[in-house]
């Protein structure tokens, strides 16, 4: 029982490192221009190596549209094709961005430091 | 919207049953939007399973749509009855909700007894009260007023009072607290399809 605890100990963990930087992913995504869904996946995944299911982001998109950091509207691109719900950032999102970009970086940089600290010795 | 395959439409059904709690627009939404990236998965290979798997069961995939419209409903509110929703639609799957679940009950005991103390203090008041007994132990409630000395009189009506008023307001600030924990803790995890 405890060999299976520790096999998916390294997967378990890097979901909680993850666990929150999704949002801030999301969010500075969308700060470029709209995205629909699964472009929004694709990116994360492909750019950010955040591996997002997509049982997750959808309803992470949902909360943040009722809390109105973003905002969204369905758009056909081209004639004949699906049409596909698109989000943009609202101004409220972009300020929570901004907070939430600030607090990152101080906290990688304190806790980069930190880990660094054998190294540097 | 035309149908896809038996297994992606018997997943949409479920959805659609799970979500019935959300408004019917957002619900409608919440279908097409799902609706729509399933079908442009499948159109680039995928198979119906595969596609299925990164959305997981029907059930739990809508019970979050649910979880955080009651969360930012009652964040928004702020109403009791809807803050007490969310604690205890919870309870049984998450440590604060539990937690503030049982805080709740205790302050509702002690609630329930200052009403009963209340209510026979006004229908019997030479019985009910906080009573001592000539050997030292003390009672509250309504007791034979010849074995034991009464403490409070008609102070047992503000005690009572005061009891309830900071039960309600302990307890608003416990489901507060709770929520918020709640919502805090409420975004979604990353995980691998």
């Amino acid at each position: 029982m405890f060999a299976k605890a520790r096999e998916v100990a390294p997967e378990a963990r890097q979901s909680q490192v993850l666990k929150g930087l999704g949002e801030l992913a999301l969010l500075s995504l969308l700060q470029e221009r709209a995205h629909y869904g699964l472009e929004i996946l694709e990116r994360l995944r492909g750019e950010a190596g955040v591996d997002l299911a997509a049982g997750t982001i959808y309803p992470m998109l949902y909360r943040l549209e009722k809390s109105d950091r973003v905002r969204s509207h369905w758009r056909i691109d081209e004639p004949g094709a699906r049409p596909r719900k698109y989000y943009t950032l609202t101004g409220e999102g972009r300020r929570d961005l901004k907070t939430q970009l600030g607090e990152w970086r101080r906290l990688a940089s304190v806790l980069g430091s930190f880990l660094d600290r054998e190294t540097k010795r | 919207m035309s149908s896809g395959p038996a297994e992606i439409e018997e997943w949409l059904r479920r959805l659609k049953w799970s979500l019935a709690s959300i408004p019917s627009p957002e619900r409608d939404n919440i279908l097409d939007e799902t609706r729509s990236h399933l079908r442009e998965v499948l159109s680039a290979g995928c198979t119906p399973s595969t596609a299925l798997a990164g959305f997981g069961k029907a059930e739990d995939y809508a019970r979050r749509f649910v979880d955080e419209m009651q969360i930012m409903g009652a964040l928004g509110s702020q109403h009791t009855g809807a803050l007490l929703h969310v604690v205890t639609s919870q309870i049984n799957r998450n440590i604060v909700a539990t937690l503030a679940g049982i805080g709740i009950a205790v302050l509702g005991v002690f609630s329930f007894f200052a009403i009963v103390m209340l209510i026979a203090k006004v229908f019997d008041p030479v019985r009910a009260g906080v009573w001592r007994y000539p050997h030292g132990g003390f009672t509250i409630g309504i007791v034979n007023p010849a074995d034991a000395t009464e403490l409070l009189g008609v102070w047992l009506y503000p005690l009572c009072v005061g009891v309830l008023a900071l039960s309600w307001l302990g307890g608003r600030m416990l489901l507060l607290w709770a929520v918020r924990r709640i919502a805090r803790n409420h975004g979604a995890a990353p995980r691998r399809q």
